[in-house]
């Protein structure tokens, strides 16, 4: 009977070496170790045939049997697995070139996408922003802002007017300014963009519509430096960090000392290209210290308080950054110009 | 304003090349356009503010680098003209109205023989571009580029009365300018009259009738100062500009009439042979005085952040030809004639920041606080924006300006009445748009002319209306697409841009936006939607929105090959159905069971009135009501559908077991069964 058991164990590692998957396994699992057929189970069964003095020894034997198939068909198990695991990556082994499942792509309008990273760069400033109608009045797009009534200042601005002259379109975000003052009493750093209205007929540089971005600072000891400095860190954070400013005296009614600002041409660096006509300077603001007029028109004290304002064309910005050649070409909408604008 | 660099060397002596001229008068707040060189001169284009007609002339930009470089003027003013022993008579002169006219001055020249003028004068005028005409014409126009005076002159013998009067037009009257035109005036303007009838709009254009003409020879010359508001309504209303009246509206410089008008006859009498010169009649009612402007150091200091201590204040102003002289804590100043900008404190401020220079200002960053400005809706809009962007649509910005017959079938639920635009770009477009639909579906059909097939968009912006004296500008939400939302992929079939794609953002942009109570239901009654393929969207009883496929009849007609899925909401009235109580609720301990029912209704049988009717049940367990699957076929009779509904249960406090949910799910099978007939399977 111990011949026997020596042959199981011979039959069980040959057979063993044929198993080559699970379905094998499963199969000399059961030949071996079946509860009512497998071989083992048949060798205890003989226990009941052996003398009883016998019966120990023997069942000792068939149970260390038993042992060291069950650790080997653990092991087979476990080698068994694994190549089938092997199989199935080999099968399931995917093309990684292949294009991926598609995410629809949204974008947002590239001129609202320059807004609001200028937005962004005044509020990390302090400033908090402030809105207005777009359908105004002569006081608060004009008169407040220390447009005289028939003064050639107002022909820069062709307006659109409305209601037999009582209304207009605005003309700038200025107006924001007044209504700020009046409604808000300094300290004030405020931010304003919007759209604005002039008659222009449409080509490559112009549109009737287009929007700008106003700021205004007031409170006490608000300097002409002050501006300087503001409107340099702002060049620096929108443009190129080594950007530089200018400014050169000029004239809007509400503003004295007045001054138009030029960037440092952000595409040489200063030393001159096609973009900047080879000055090395791009014209991207007006600005200047709040007339008194307009804190007389706000009911703000201009002795007491001084303040500046800057102004810049949010199209005009966009234009020079993304070199887009027709200004028509924002207000078109084809999806393939606005594709170009997802990196947002 | 283009300036001759041999011209203005008669005015002052500079060695400065021309490109350093250029890029100082820039940063002295006169802006040169260009430098144009040629063969013995050199030209600079400056683009003159509106609020500096004291440097549209040579004078004016040498009076300015005068300043700028220390170097003294070469004024060309001449000696008195003195009327001789054969001095021609003394014309007559008047101003009625010394408001609008200050101060007239005339001289009469006889003997004149107009011809061509010597070439050294032609040449001149020629580099900046002025065409030569006759000597008198162009000593005139001489005079203006030079001292930036504008003058007239007259052939008396066609002056009734050999008298000039500057009254307002009388009721009626017209006058036949030199461009030939027959212009009506009105009580509001101007004129130069004889004894009888206008000659001239002041300040704007002469009479056709006293032209000077190639058989003149006795000539009244003007010199005048005319009320800049006054010369400018009138230049508007006859919708004229010229020379003069760009000057005069500006603001002319009262002390240069008389000398303009002497320098102007010397030049007749020299190159245009007048015989005999009359006495300079001067006629100034109003006397000019200067304003004394108080100007305090300290005041620099703060306003423009450098230190005024140093600063030769006095000098610098004295340099512009300002009068100064000290006071307690300053200066007290009065402006040249010529400088009609200057009349506050800040004006001398900006004339000491320019002259010292813009770019040695320093740069300081101030730390100003802010008090808070309220802004409506700012982050609603930003947050909408933002989600429709990650859902795949992009953003449009479509004109604001429309036509009420064109856009007439896309309108809905305007707010007030329609703005008009008194003097629009586009006649055929008067109107503010009143909402957004006409812009999308315009940006729809510009993409689709341009082949491109799968299109998603989406604006969020104003529209504008009357109600009463002012005006509304509430905000619209609107989308649109057509084609493929998402493209076929090898992986996956395409998903069409449809009415369920786009329903799908509208309810994930109202729970972005926390607004459970939006619902949608047929719309049956909106003419530009597709019959059976569009919903209203409601909160309550109020429709604050639309969604559905543009009727195709409407579309056909609009030239769209695709069909096209467009939406339109009321922001403002969406965002008023915001949540804005939201607070946790506590996570379900227990899990959900869930049970479904298979069933065939009615095809008219909505599945809102489905779940509804379920809801209405108030089984306390009922957590959701999902449909899985909808299907029509030819299995189940043409006016059926077959619907698999799933309900979710959840007990707050225990595992629901099999048989609990088994008969919950009867209740509702029951209740379906009896209030819709529906046949379960």
């Amino acid at each position: 009977m111990r011949d026997d058991l020596a042959r199981i164990m011979d039959g069980f590692e040959t057979e063993c070496g044929a198993v080559s998957d699970e379905a094998a396994y499963g199969l000399l699992r059961e030949r071996y170790l079946s509860r009512e057929k497998g071989l083992l189970t048949l060798q205890l069964k003989r226990l009941r045939d052996l003398p009883p003095a016998e019966r120990p020894a023997f069942g000792q034997e068939v149970n260390q049997l038993k042992a060291a198939i069950e650790t080997r068909l653990e092991a087979l198990a476990q080698q068994v697995r694994l190549a089938a695991y092997q199989g199935r990556l080999e099968k399931e082994r995917l093309d990684v070139t292949l294009p991926g499942f598609p995410v629809a792509r949204g974008t947002l309008h590239p001129i609202k996408q320059v807004e609001a990273e200028i937005c962004g760069i005044f509020e990390r400033m302090g400033y908090v922003i402030a809105e207005g109608p777009e359908i105004e009045t002569d006081f608060f797009n004009f008169g407040a802002l220390n447009f005289p009534p028939d003064h050639p200042a107002r022909d820069a601005q062709d307006t659109f007017f409305i209601g037999g002259g009582s209304f207009l379109l605005r003309t700038h975000t200025s107006p924001v300014q007044i209504r700020t003052m009046q409604t808000v009493a300094p300290p004030l750093k405020v931010i304003a963009p919007g759209k604005v209205y002039r008659k222009d007929t449409p080509d490559a540089t112009h549109f009737p519509i287009f929007h700008q971005i106003e700021g205004l600072v007031v409170d006490e000891g608000v300097s002409l430096a002050d501006l300087k400095g503001t409107l340099e860190h702002f060049a620096r954070e929108c443009f190129a960090a080594d950007a530089r400013i200018r400014l050169r005296p000029s004239f809007f009614p509400f503003v004295e000392p007045g001054a138009e600002v030029d960037v440092s041409c952000f595409f040489c660096g200063g030393s001159g290209c096609r973009i900047c006509k080879g000055s090395g300077w791009i014209e991207i603001l007006g600005a200047g210290m709040v007339h008194p007029n307009v804190f007389d028109a706000c009911g703000v004290d201009s002795e007491r308080y001084t303040g500046f304002a800057f102004g810049m064309g949010i199209d005009r910005v966009a234009i020079l950054r993304y070199g887009v050649p027709d200004i028509r070409m924002f207000w078109e909408n084809d999806v393939r110009f606005l594709n170009q604008f997802h990196r947002f | 304003m283009k300036i001759s660099c041999n011209w203005m060397a008669d005015l002052i002596a500079l060695d400065e090349p021309p490109d350093r001229l250029a890029a100082d008068l820039s940063m002295l707040g006169l802006p040169v356009d260009a430098v144009e060189r040629l063969p013995n001169d050199t030209l600079i284009e400056i683009d003159v503010t509106a609020n500096r007609p004291d440097c549209l002339s040579h004078l004016g930009i040498a009076r300015e680098l005068s300043a700028l470089y220390h170097e003294p003027l070469r004024l060309p003013a001449p000696a008195a003209l003195d009327a001789g022993r054969d001095a021609a008579p003394t014309p007559a002169i008047a101003i009625e109205d010394p408001d609008l006219c200050a101060r007239f001055c005339g001289v009469r020249i006889t003997g004149v023989r107009v011809a061509p003028s010597p070439q050294w004068l032609q040449d001149r005028l020629l580099a900046v571009g002025q065409r030569p005409i006759n000597n008198l014409v162009d000593i005139t126009n001489y005079i203006l580029l030079e001292l930036g005076h504008p003058l007239h002159a007259y052939d008396f013998g066609k002056l009734a009365g050999g008298c000039l009067i500057a009254r307002r037009a009388r009721p009626g009257e017209t006058i036949q300018t030199l461009d030939g035109r027959i212009r009506a005036l009105t009580p509001e303007m101007l004129v130069i009259a004889d004894a009888g009838q206008p000659v001239g709009i002041a300040g704007v254009m002469g009479g056709a009738a006293s032209e000077v003409a190639d058989t003149t020879t006795d000539i009244l010359l003007e010199s005048a100062w005319f009320q800049p508001a006054s010369v400018r309504r009138t230049a508007r209303a006859l919708e004229m500009r010229t020379e003069a009246s760009y000057r005069f509206e500006r603001g002319a410089d009262v002390a240069m009439a008389p000398i303009a008008l002497q320098r102007a006859a010397r030049l007749i009498l020299e190159l245009a042979g007048g015989a005999a010169v009359s006495p300079v009649v001067d006629v100034c009612p109003r006397p000019w005085s200067p304003p004394a402007i108080a100007l305090r150091r300290e005041r620099i200091g703060r306003l423009v952040g450098i230190s005024a201590a140093g600063l030769p204040v006095g000098a610098m102003l004295r340099r512009l030809g300002f009068e100064v002289e000290a006071a307690p804590d300053g200066w007290l100043v009065r402006p040249p004639a010529h400088r009609v900008d200057v009349s506050l404190e800040v004006d001398l401020i900006e004339e000491i920041a320019r002259l010292h220079g813009y770019d040695r200002i320093p740069s300081t960053l101030p730390l100003h606080p802010s008090r808070p400005v309220s802004r409506r809706l700012a982050g609603e809009k930003a947050a909408a924006r933002q989600f429709l962007k990650e859902s795949g649509l992009q953003e449009i910005l479509t004109p604001n300006f429309a036509s009420l017959p064109r856009d007439a079938d896309l309108l809905w639920a305007p707010d007030g009445e329609p703005v008009r635009v008194d003097n629009p770009l586009d006649e055929g477009e008067p109107f503010l748009r009143q909402g957004l639909l006409p812009g999308m579906v315009a940006a729809l059909k510009f993409n689709e002319n341009n082949y491109n097939a799968d299109v998603r968009l989406f604006e969020v912006a104003a529209v504008y209306g009357r109600r009463g004296d002012g005006h509304v500008e509430p905000v619209r939400l609107a989308l649109g697409a057509y084609g493929q939302w998402l493209p076929a992929h090898w992986s996956a079939a395409g998903v069409p841009a449809d009415f369920v794609r786009l329903k799908g953002v509208v309810e994930g942009l109202c729970d972005r936006l926390n607004v459970p109570a939006a619902a949608f239901d047929e719309a049956g009654d909106a003419a530009f939607l597709q019959p059976g393929a569009a919903a209203w969207i409601r909160l309550g009883d109020e429709v604050v929105g639309y969604i559905g496929q543009l009727n195709e009849l409407l579309a056909q007609k609009l030239k769209f090959k695709r069909k096209v899925f467009v939406a339109e909401l009321l922001f403002e009235r969406l965002a008023a159905g915001i949540d804005r109580a939201f607070a946790f609720r506590t996570l379900p301990r227990y899990p959900f069971v869930d049970r479904d029912m298979s069933f065939v209704v009615d095809i008219g049988i909505s599945f809102s009135t489905i779940k509804m009717s379920v809801i209405e049940l108030k089984m306390p367990e009922l957590a959701e009501v999902k449909l899985v699957d909808l299907y029509r076929g030819a299995d189940i009779p043409p006016d059926r559908k077959a619907m698999n509904v799933r309900l979710v249960f959840q007990h707050p406090e225990r595992t629901l077991t099999d048989e609990e949910a088994d008969r919950l799910r009867e209740r509702a099978a029951a209740s379906l069964r009896k209030r819709f007939q529906a046949q379960f399977r």
